[in-house]
């Protein structure tokens, strides 16, 4: 018991003696200025809203969580031959809200093509030094196009009602202020001219194709639309510039939509008349697609679809629809449609996968759409919640890819001799599955795009990774030679380009989509990221899986704010996750971390010259104490033969302490480390993260070890950890499998490994 | 007139409601110092259909860029395309690039090009509009090492040429 004893009075002795030595010294500094608490570590307070009985801190739906509804019918006449649709609705507004409304706002989103449109004057432009008479005449010279919601009638019941426009919104002023709980049904017409949206690169309109004279039309955003009032934004008024893409609540749809008799549509909804706008043919094939669970269907042929390109049908037909608990409607129609479905099992339900296409998608839709509709409402499901819906459709367009409640358009189209690379064929799967997947976010949990685009863009893009990833497990054939599909965000590595880059062109995650520089990586590519790295790195993929399904589930068919998903992580997976979303998030910071420095250390009971004057400091006598010693390598102190040994060879001290204290039995259960290290971890790069660090022992054997994130929490620029270990080391890598978007790994490994210069070595590739 | 139509003629038209929420197109340039050599380095990585589809449309449609599997004047093509939309001054020298060759990557290709003779400077001209005649909202990021300090720059169609300082 001596020793012990010894031991332990030295230790608090020197402590008290540090303390006071430390006071000392402080008071000889001049007076310094306090501070806010700016740890990394801290809580979001300041950042998040606070919780009520609308939202709780648990980010789940809160006691007087309500939402409104607005229910749309609708006739809708697309006139083909003058390009221009007419619209009649009804629209009835459920006031779930405990105030009463004295108007009501709608959403003219069309009106941003109106030839006097701010939005068209948002960018800044040039006197380009030379230009083509193309480019001169379509900036200087030519009318913008002519189009906007020309608003005919507003009406309750025939009589009319006060409106106000104000470009994509206008205020209805109710007769009576609208009552909690109480609805209000009143109607609007209106027609407006249909844009090409190839040329103008938007997401609605037109392609026409002058080789045969069709149109195929993909309209969306084509009605009046209810704007959102919730608790957090009051109305959600703000105007349609372009970027911000759609605030809308819920609501039950039925919709009469009349084109010519020879077209071919799919729409948001189940179709209420197929056997009166189907031939027998395409019912006795649709009947064959129900059963058909492997393969797709063909229910118009491509034969038959270039033969009704001829047609020109001066007739009309209307396709009726209905929907419930959708946020929105679109449709999509044309002479030119091929069309094959195929039915799937999810997860016991049935729904059915639907592509249309021109004879122009083929060969490469006919052989992949459907079934990436297929694999991404069972991939989706799987992470959130059973797809609600009976059916997911995906139209082909030129350049677009955009996603509405069960249908959505995609890009990807062979070239005129039907080729296509590699590029085209997975930019067209990646698209069908981003936009299939938008029926999970924000179609069903309902986000406000307007205000934030990584709601539902970064959600959906991590998911969108891992559907990829089980679309290239489940069609193996489609992706050979490669071994998984060659997903384009996700991977750490891939975000690395953009978080190193210049910070005038980086914007936080938590940024209104009108304002940031790059839209793709700041919405898409970091969010998905972060996510990724979130669930591989820092919670493991059962606690964020089972987290993320919470959120889904919690918000489905409802409305969530940032918030919301932030506290629902962690309230699910008890994981605190403040600075994770602080660094990724709130801020543009990004990672590095690296290894700074290491030093070896032997063990010994002879006396130190250092411990010595250490001892000294303190007022002690190397006697009075049976000190163990540590020597640094190379040290004054330093002896070849402790190399190599046991500190309990080295140091007979610790030998006897330990035979004194511990049984036989004891001893044969404790470590042997022979070799001890010192080494210094820096963190050059503003985001703490869990440190991952690969030790290599001279037998060739390495280790993988993940210290907790919290280790940077009392000094966020570096951290040194003391390691014994049984081997001698021989290596040290931080973030071995570049898991973490490390922006330098030039300083992860130590020794320093020359990283291995691309350039020189593809330089020598030639001289070889 | 002919090379203006050549180097305009492919615009596509500017609209400002355009919809890109969903693609986008990025190249990035590594461009290192090399002091003992006197030598830039320098690494692009763009997107294989996009390059094909720029050198299709503005030389030669016969063009096509699938590994072990080229067709057409691809190298002297690639070098012209560069040495267009690439041009680095330093010291009031135009530099001349050599461009050594390429290899692919998944879905990108990634051009290696040299500059030979690069005396010490503290001032770099870059100008990179790769791409930026197919696509409106081409970025291209461009780092620039010199005696271990990187800076980068973010150029694009409406501003696509930025001068870099470093300190000696």
């Amino acid at each position: 018991m001596k020793k012990i004893k010894f031991f332990l009075s030295a230790f608090l002795m020197l402590f008290f003696v540090g303390l006071f030595a430390q006071e000392e010294q402080q008071q000889t500094e001049e007076r310094q200025e306090g501070h806010t608490n700016q740890n990394k570590f801290r809580q979001l307070y300041d950042e998040f809203s606070t919780p009520n009985q609308y939202r709780t801190g648990a980010g789940a739906p809160g006691e007087a969580y309500y939402q409104n509804q607005a229910d749309y019918k609708m006739d809708i006449v697309l006139d083909d031959k003058n390009t221009k649709l007419t619209g009649k609705e009804t629209i009835t507004y459920h006031n779930n809200s405990p105030n009463k409304l004295e108007y009501l706002w709608v959403q003219l989103d069309q009106n941003i093509r109106a030839k006097n449109s701010p939005a068209q004057e948002k960018n800044p432009s040039r006197m380009n030094p030379v230009t083509t008479p193309e480019r001169f005449t379509d900036q200087f010279l030519k009318e913008s196009f002519d189009g906007g919601f020309n608003i005919e009638k507003i009406h309750k019941n025939g009589k009319p009602l006060n409106y106000t426009i104000n470009q994509t919104m206008m205020r209805i002023d109710l007769p009576e202020p609208l009552a909690a709980g109480e609805s209000y049904a009143f109607s609007i017409e209106w027609w407006y001219k249909i844009n090409n949206h190839v040329t103008d690169r938007a997401r609605s309109g037109y392609e026409h194709f002058p080789e045969d004279g069709n149109n195929v039309y993909v309209i969306a955003q084509f009605f009046p639309r209810m704007a959102v009032y919730n608790d957090v934004e009051g109305w959600q008024n703000m105007q349609f510039w372009g970027n911000g893409e759609f605030a809308l609540p819920f609501g039950d749809y039925e919709v009469n939509i009349t084109v010519p008799a020879d077209h071919i549509m799919e729409a948001t909804g189940e179709l209420q008349n197929r056997k009166q706008v189907y031939t027998k043919d395409m019912l006795k094939r649709y009947e064959n697609a129900k059963k058909s669970f492997d393969k797709p269907v063909i229910i118009v042929s491509q034969e038959e679809a270039e033969e009704a390109e001829k047609g020109f049908s001066n007739k009309t037909k209307t396709w009726k629809y209905k929907a419930s608990m959708v946020r929105d409607f679109a449709f999509s129609t044309s002479r030119k449609f091929v069309v094959d479905m195929m039915n799937t099992d999810v997860q016991g339900k049935e729904v059915m996968a639907i592509s249309l296409y021109p004879k122009e998608g083929n060969p490469l839709w006919e052989k992949y759409s459907t079934r990436a509709v297929a694999t991404t409402l069972e991939s989706y499901s799987d992470q959130t919640f059973q797809y609600p819906y009976h059916k997911a459709v995906s139209v082909h367009a030129k350049n677009q890819g955009m996603e509405y409640p069960m249908i959505c358009w995609n890009y990807g189209r062979p070239d005129e001799n039907g080729e296509y690379s590699d590029r085209v064929k997975y930019g067209m799967i990646s698209v069908i599955i981003h936009e299939v997947g938008h029926n999970f976010f924000p179609m069903i949990v309902n986000s406000d795009e307007r205000q934030w685009g990584w709601m539902d863009e970064g959600l959906n893009t991590f998911s969108q990774f891992l559907a990829e990833q089980e679309f290239g497990r489940k069609y193996p054939e489609a992706i050979a030679p490669l071994d998984k599909y060659p997903s384009r965000r996700g991977i750490p590595s891939k975000i690395v380009p953009y978080m190193k880059g210049d910070q005038q062109f980086i914007a936080p995650i938590m940024s209104n989509p009108e304002q940031v520089i790059q839209l793709g990586n700041n919405a898409y590519g970091k969010p998905a990221t972060a996510l990724n790295i979130l669930r591989e790195t820092v919670m493991g993929k059962d606690l964020f899986d089972h987290a993320y399904k919470t959120y889904a589930h919690r918000w489905m068919f409802k409305h969530p704010t940032p918030e919301d998903f932030f506290r629902t992580m962690e309230d699910a997976s008890g994981v605190d996750l403040d600075w994770f979303w602080r660094a990724w998030f709130y801020t543009t910071d990004n990672v590095d971390i690296g290894v700074k420095s290491i030093k070896k250390y032997y063990i010994t009971d002879k006396t130190t010259k250092e411990g010595a004057e250490f001892l000294e400091r303190y007022g002690a006598k190397p006697e009075d104490i049976d000190g163990i010693y540590v020597v640094e390598k190379g040290s004054e102190d330093f002896e070849e033969t402790m190399k190599g040994k046991d500190p309990l060879e080295n140091a007979s001290t610790l030998n006897e302490y330990v035979m004194d204290n511990f049984s036989e039995e004891d001893r044969a259960g404790m470590k042997n480390p022979k070799y001890f290290y010192e080494i210094t971890f820096e963190k050059p790069g503003g985001i703490p993260m869990p440190l991952i660090v690969e030790y290599t022992y001279a037998d060739g054997t390495s280790e993988k070890v993940t210290y907790p994130v919290q280790l940077w929490r009392k000094n966020d620029a570096e951290v040194t950890k003391a390691i014994a270990s049984e081997k001698e080391i021989t290596s040290v890598v931080v973030d071995p499998d570049l898991e973490t978007a490390d922006v330098d790994v030039t300083n992860n490994s130590w020794p320093q490994e020359k990283s291995p210069d691309k350039f020189e070595e593809f330089k020598e590739s030639l001289d070889n | 007139m002919k090379k203006i139509f050549i180097l305009f003629g492919l615009f596509f038209i500017l609209t400002s409601s355009k919809v890109t929420a969903h693609e986008y197109y990025l190249s990035v340039t590594e461009i290192n110092y090399k002091a003992e050599s006197q030598s830039l380095q320098i690494v692009t990585r763009v997107f294989v259909d996009d390059f094909e589809e720029v050198l299709r449309k503005r030389f030669n449609d016969d063009i096509r860029l699938v590994k072990d599997n080229e067709e057409g004047p691809v190298r002297k093509m690639i070098e012209r395309y560069l040495g267009q939309k690439l041009q680095l001054e330093s010291n009031g020298k135009m530099h001349q690039l050599k461009y050594l060759g390429k290899e692919y990557d998944n879905d990108q290709v990634i051009l290696y090009i040299e500059v030979g003779e690069v005396l010490p400077f503290t001032e770099i001209s870059i100008a990179n509009s790769i791409l930026t005649d197919l696509f409106d909202d081409q970025k291209n990021v461009i780092h620039v090492k010199v005696n271990g300090v990187t800076k980068s720059l973010l150029l694009q169609r409406d501003q696509d040429k930025k001068i870099l300082r470093f300190k000696n």
